[in-house]
């Protein structure tokens, strides 16, 4: 997909003002770039050790905002004519420059920063465009995430990851809701789980996964399900493990129909549970007759691993 | 652990929205970040401002890592809303399109004022009075 950039560069006192007229025409949000008070940021608590100097020098700023093509003939001019009034409002002159970008120039750009990652005690992931390292003494799982969520190296991932590698014996019945890449489903079955089934509300997600299963050569199923419409449920089996590696507002939304897809004595872990929310999700997991039998914490994220109560 | 920043990053997007869509992919994806695990994380941690357009700092470290914070929306949202305003003046030279009181405008200032990279507070109040003026509101006193 291509969109035109539009890049205005002007001074720090307008930076506002661009930023919200560009937003008034359609830009979907903007990125600035300001000559960094780097201090500041450092007390902050945004890291440690900063570069020595900004790209962008004394008061200049640029502002990035992205918009359909057709803006070129539409929304242009009144942008332009926006900028060249700026000094009239006390604010600093701006000028724009305008490229087509194509979507693909950024979709692909970090898979050069991501290398195969151990998890835990015996996982590997391995990015699908590399070769896995000969012997390392792991379980390579070749993923190819796609647009969609799961390289398993974010921390809610992760957490599920080393779950699984400690509680899969072999055998158990998988429901991993909320699939995404197909990560945990995947990894179960490389475990050693018997049937497993991954379910995602996104078609990308759960193309991804099917393309994830044939490249590792792995037997799991995965299908396109809303976790909100109550109809879905009907299709799921009963599982004695079910991941759920989702959002907290999700997570609490489903949370009723959690019960009717585990098999008696089943488990589930629930990840990607921000901190804040942690309480929350606790209280209503053990009114919904749950059993909290141990919390996952790993920086901002918490995973717990649910028992129904006897 | 100690951590070495290799860029810093600042957009301003709708709280509990980001999607891998312009300028969160462009932004981060030249960083080498891996542009899901930001959306996931920035939209559970604004889920309930949802309806705001939300400025957040987002450091990327040397190794791909990245850490954010998000800031109090930005000045043109808190003028219009001081205003009662949904849109601004299309022609902020001739179509005036709401009153605020300089008093107004200060408040917004100082409650700005460290995201706004100004030095003192007469800095902010330029950049919101100019902000103001360039949506069509008129300030008084």
């Amino acid at each position: 997909m291509q969109w035109l950039e539009v890049t205005v560069k002007t001074g720090q006192a307008s930076v506002e003002a661009v930023a919200a007229k560009m937003q008034e025409l359609g830009a979907g949000g903007v990125a600035i770039e300001e000559n960094w008070n780097l201090a500041g940021l450092k007390a902050m608590g945004l890291g440690d050790y900063f570069p020595a100097s900004c790209e962008l020098a004394g008061d200049e700023a640029i502002i990035r905002g992205y918009f359909p093509v057709s803006f070129y003939a539409d929304g242009r001019r009144e942008l332009e004519d926006f900028l060249a009034r700026l000094p009239e409002f006390g604010l600093a002159p701006g000028t724009m420059a305008v490229r087509v970008v194509d979507a693909a120039d950024w979709e692909h750009a970090w898979k050069k920063y991501w290398h195969p990652t151990p998890v835990g005690k015996k996982l590997l992931i391995v990015p699908a465009w590399q070769e896995p390292p000969a012997d390392e003494g792991r379980l390579s799982l070749r993923l190819d995430p796609g647009a969609a969520f799961g390289t398993g190296t974010h921390e809610s991932t992760r957490l599920c990851l080393e779950w699984l590698e400690e509680n899969i014996r072999g055998g158990e019945t998988v429901l991993d809701l909320g699939c995404g890449s197909g990560v945990l489903a995947l990894a179960a079955k490389l475990l050693g789980a018997g049937r497993v089934l991954g379910v995602d509300k996104d078609e990308p997600a759960v193309q991804a996964s099917r393309e994830n299963a044939v490249l590792n050569g792995l037997e799991a199923e995965f299908v396109r399900a809303d976790l909100l419409a109550d109809a879905a449920w009907d299709n799921f089996f009963t599982a004695s493990i079910v991941t759920a590696n989702l959002t907290a507002d999700l997570i609490l939304s489903i949370l009723g129909r959690l019960r009717s897809v585990l098999a008696p004595g089943g488990q589930a872990v629930l990840s990607g549970i921000i901190r804040d929310r942690q309480d929350e999700v606790e209280a209503a997991v053990v009114r919904h007759g749950f059993h909290v039998r141990r919390k996952y914490c790993a920086g901002e994220w918490v995973a717990l691993w649910l028992e129904l109560k006897k | 652990m100690a951590k070495k920043v290799k860029s810093i990053i600042k957009l301003q997007i709708p709280a509990g929205k980001a999607t891998p869509a312009p300028p969160v992919g462009p932004a981060l994806g030249q960083h080498g970040v891996n542009i899901m695990g930001f959306c996931k994380e920035f939209n559970e941690r604004t889920a309930s401002q949802a309806g705001l357009v939300i400025p957040v700092v987002i450091t990327v470290m040397e190794d791909r890592s990245f850490t954010f914070i998000t800031k109090t929306p930005p000045a043109a949202v808190l003028l219009k809303k001081a205003a009662g305003l949904e849109k601004a003046s299309g022609r902020p030279n001739k179509d005036k399109v709401a009153t605020l009181s300089r008093d107004k405008v200060r408040e917004i200032a100082a409650l700005k004022m460290e995201d706004l990279n100004a030095n003192d507070l007469e800095a902010a109040m330029r950049m919101v009075e100019g902000t103001a003026r360039s949506m069509g509101i008129v300030i008084q006193g």
